[in-house]
This record gives C-alpha cells, structure tokens and sequence, in this order.
C-alpha cells in the first residue's frame, strides 16, 4: 500500500500543479489510478456493473483483467450471496430457480441461461468461486455436448474446446480468484480400451487446450466424478461405497482421500452433501438409524482427515416445520425426513454460519450456532434427492 | 513541537506523535526537515485544519467506539471538502483518513445512476445511444 501511495502522489502533485482551479473531484475522475484506487475498488460489484455505461474509460477501467484481480485480492473469498436450483426435469422453463441468501440480493442476475442458443437450452454443471461450468443439454447425445465457463455476473463466456474420447464421466472447474486468475477444467472419461479405468483431461484458460493428465487408473464404479469440489488446491470425488479420490492440481496426481469412520454396521456412506464454502470444505452424512441426526465434517486443511464440525438435530427443525416428516414412513426410513441439503453456507463470523435446506414448498436456513431456523422462501422447485441441484452464487468480475 | 505551513500562508503547530500520523511528514521529519518548520503546498489551511484534527483525536483516544462516532461526525462536510480531503489524506499518507474518506465518497455514490455519476464528476457521455443501450441491458438486473 505504501508503494502504491507514494506513486500517486508524486503523479497527484503534478497534476495539482497543472490544474489548480479544477475542483478535487475532477482531478480524481480525470486520473485513472486514483479514480481505481480511491473509488472504484471500494465500491460494490453491482454498482460497478452499472458504472460501466458512464463513459467508455469507466468501462475500460472496470472490464480491465488488472482492475478485476485486485478487487479480487482485496476481498479474496467472498461469500455466496446466491443459490441456483436446478429443476428436475430438462423440459422445465425456467430451469432454474434464484434463491438468494443475502437479503440485499433481490434481482437475479438471470432467470434463464441463454448466453448462447440452444434448441434445449443450458444447463449448469458445476459453480467455483463465482464462475459456473455449463453445457448444453441433449438428449441421448452426449457426445455433442458443448461445454462453457460462464461469469453470471458480467455474463461473459468462452466456448471450451471439443473433447474426444471416450463418454465424459464429469467436467469439474477449478477456479480460486484468491490463489490465482487462471482457472482450470479437470475432464474425467471413460478409456475406450479399458472399461474400468478412466482418464484426465485438463484444459487451463492460460495455456488452452485439452491435454491429458497421466494414463489410466482403475476407478470405482460408483465414483461419483460429476460432483467434483474444487478445494486447496485439488478436485474432490466421494463414492458411497469405495474409496474416495482427489486430484491435486499443482502436480497432477491422483490420491485416496481419507473418510471418516463408517459407523458399525454400514457398508455404504450416507452421503447427503459435499461442498465447498468460504475456503471450508464440507460433507454432510446421515445413517439409516441415526436419521434424526446430520453430521457435517470439514476436512483438515493438510487432508489428514475430517473433523465432526456441526451436528443438527434434525427434531428441532421438524417440530418447527411439520412438513419435514412424512406421515407415511417409518421413523428410521431413510426419507422420513423429507428434505434434501442445498448448502452449508460458512460465514465470515462462526456464530454466521448456516445451513440452506429444501424441505417442501420451502427454503429454510438453520443457524449452527443459535439452533434457529427462518424461512428464506417459498418454492414451487421440486424436491429431489439427487445431491448436486443447488449452485452457489458469488458476485465476481473475474475473467472468463 | 512541529510547525506545518499550509499552501496560503497558514501555520499549525502539531506534537510530534500527532505529526508522525501523517506517513509524509514523519519522512521527512526523518530526513531533518523539522527545524525550520514543514511546507505543505498541495494542502490549504482549511483542509490541513481538518486533517490535524483528524490526526489529533486519533492519536487521543483509544476506544473503537468513541472514535467510530466521532470519525462519523467528522466526515459530515460537503462534497467539495470531502473531495479535498481525499487528495490531502493521499498526499500526506495517512491511511485511515484515506480508507475513512473514500469509503464515504463509494458509499454515496454507489446506489447513483450513471447519469447522476457523469455529472458529480464532470464527466462527458462518450457512447453512442446504442453502445449505451447494449451495456445497459447486458447489466439490466444491476440497475434493479
């Protein structure tokens, strides 16, 4: 900061010199470093968006790749102020549903996905850090899908390149404004020649396109490679019954990730979330016999394992919203809760943190700390059990 | 005691803790300007008055909250002098004038139309109506 002061006084008091009678507003408009520096930077990314049509060098400066990283590093994890549903079915219009989670968050910044024609449209696979992966969606041909790195904020995009190969397991995006501006796409295929390996492609917005990541490696059947979590550095997999893999991006290798314990008795996790939030990463379980109770783990920062970080009753939230339990099942069926996880929303105060539940008709938020819940809003969203439907929204400048 | 001489002729006599506040002038008392007392010609009297009071009771008072509340009341003042004080908080290198200042200014301009923005500064409209209109509606739900 120091460095950067004393550059602009030096160029300020020149500028005082040459222009005495115009006022100081004047002068700061007219310099682009100090107009960035004093103003633009601290305003709030809507306000900017509407700032670019002031004249062509506001929008010169707010579009400028430099301007986005630095407002980047000054607020280098912001929070999701945002979610996305995704409706069940691909015939819905529209696909998604805004829910925001900040009450300043009226307006959704879209209500359908058309950067780009489609005959059916676009859908989003994946949300890092305020960019989303999308496709288009086909039916019975996946093999022309066409994928996108979409910023919802500036609505920009760019078209990935084609992939060939074998059928595309799941597209991850890896992109953490904090550690760098350059995102990565991690493509997980099926060999062609072996039927029970898979194999890594990686496309990088700095270096283009595809190459592949090492040769085959055995994969489990039930590995779950379209919910990858992008986190420290690495995308995260969890298979419910074998093991769990990450594939760390820095050197290209793929590990074991370590579990937490089965409880006695289960041979299958009862995965009921995975995800990522304020640079924690979260996994929310619930077991046949213990439904009444969600545990959310969060991974040691080193991943020499998970930590038990908040535990829910889930009765309490039921006694509040009746609507939760189904009258027809059993008390330890594994849907007697009729709810499904959206999101684990960390804040930057602990007492802040949050869950985001979908429970019919609803959306609600369960404070960890206070054990009270609000109604966010009412939805007409259907209720699914598949666990990757919500996508988180963060307002972002950055480049795609 | 340091004596600072504004830009028309005004002189403040400071405390030294109080002087050092300002990055600027610690440098150079650092590099032996305090003898003879310390131009500030970028600065007029009516503003450095301001940043020395802003100084002083920074370097006063230790309670967050006090200091809150005062920050508040300091900053009340019309555009023309808070657009000073930016220039003047830069020059002399304090950084929480600056933060206090610009943060401000962002904060009155932010929920502004862009029409309202061209004309607190000044600024000419270099689009065509349609360049505009396109910009204006790729960035519809902001203005919402």
């Amino acid at each position: 900061m120091q460095s950067t002061s004393k550059r602009l006084r030096v160029r300020m008091r020149s500028l005082e010199q040459s222009s005495t009678q115009e006022s100081s507003a004047h002068i700061i408009a007219s310099s682009s470093d100090l107009l960035s520096e004093f103003l633009l930077l601290r305003l709030p990314i809507k306000s900017l968006l509407k700032f670019k049509s002031v004249s062509k060098r506001w929008l010169s400066l707010i579009t400028d790749p430099h301007f986005s990283r630095r407002k980047n590093h000054i607020n280098p994890t912001p929070a999701a102020s945002a979610l996305f549903l995704r409706r069940p079915s691909p015939l819905a219009n529209p696909l998604f549903t805004f829910i925001p989670l900040d009450p300043s968050q009226t307006t959704p910044p879209f209500t359908s996905l058309n950067f780009i024609d489609h005959p059916r449209g676009i859908e989003i696979l994946q949300s890092s850090n305020g960019l989303f992966c999308c496709s288009s969606i086909e039916y019975n041909d996946s093999y022309n899908l066409k994928y996108y790195i979409y910023n919802p904020t500036t609505k920009h995009f760019t078209t990935l390149p084609p992939l060939s190969g074998g059928v595309v397991l799941g597209i991850n995006l890896a992109f953490d404004p904090s550690e760098s501006h350059v995102y990565k796409v991690v493509c997980v295929q099926r060999c062609e020649s072996s039927y029970d390996h898979v194999l890594i492609h990686i496309y990088s917005s700095e270096t283009g396109p595809w190459r592949a990541s090492g040769g085959p490696f055995p994969a489990p059947a039930s590995m779950e490679f379209s919910g990858g979590v992008y986190w420290n550095g690495a995308i995260h997999w969890v298979s419910p019954r074998e093991a769990s893999l990450y594939f760390d991006l820095s050197e290209e290798t793929v590990r074991e990730m370590l579990m937490p314990s089965l409880p006695d008795g289960f041979d299958e996790r009862g995965i009921r979330y995975f995800g990522e939030s304020l640079g924690h990463l979260h996994l929310g379980e619930i077991y046949k016999d213990f439904t009444s109770q969600l545990n959310v783990y969060e991974m040691e920062r080193d991943r020499s394992g998970w930590f038990l970080k908040f535990r829910v009753d889930l009765n309490g939230v039921a006694v509040a919203f009746p609507d939760l339990i189904e009258g027809y099942l059993e008390e330890n069926d594994y849907y007697h809760y009729s709810f499904s996880i959206l999101c684990v929303v960390r804040g930057e105060k602990e007492e802040d943190s949050f869950l985001v539940l979908h429970i019919p008709g609803k959306i609600i938020g369960y404070n960890f700390n206070s054990k009270s819940y609000q109604e966010i809003c009412d939805t007409d969203c259907p209720l699914t059990f598949d666990r990757s439907y919500a996508f988180q929204y963060i307002e972002s400048l950055s480049l795609v | 005691m340091i004596t600072l001489t504004s830009s028309d002729g005004q002189t403040f006599d400071i405390d030294e803790v109080v002087a050092v506040e300002m990055q600027t002038i610690k440098h150079m008392m650092e590099d032996g300007y305090a003898e003879s007392g310390i131009p500030v010609p970028n600065v007029t009297g009516k503003i450095l008055a301001k940043v020395i009071d802003f100084c002083k009771k920074h370097v006063e008072t230790a309670k967050e909250e006090e200091l809150k509340a005062w920050d508040a009341d300091f900053i009340k003042v019309d555009q023309d002098t808070l657009y000073d004080l930016i220039m003047a908080a830069n020059y002399l290198d304090s950084k929480q004038l600056l933060d206090l200042t610009c943060q401000t200014v962002a904060d009155m301009i932010k929920g502004k139309s862009p029409e309202e923005i061209r004309e607190i500064f000044n600024i000419k409209n270099d689009f065509t109506p349609e360049e505009e209109e396109k910009i204006r509606k790729e960035n519809q739900w902001a203005f919402e």
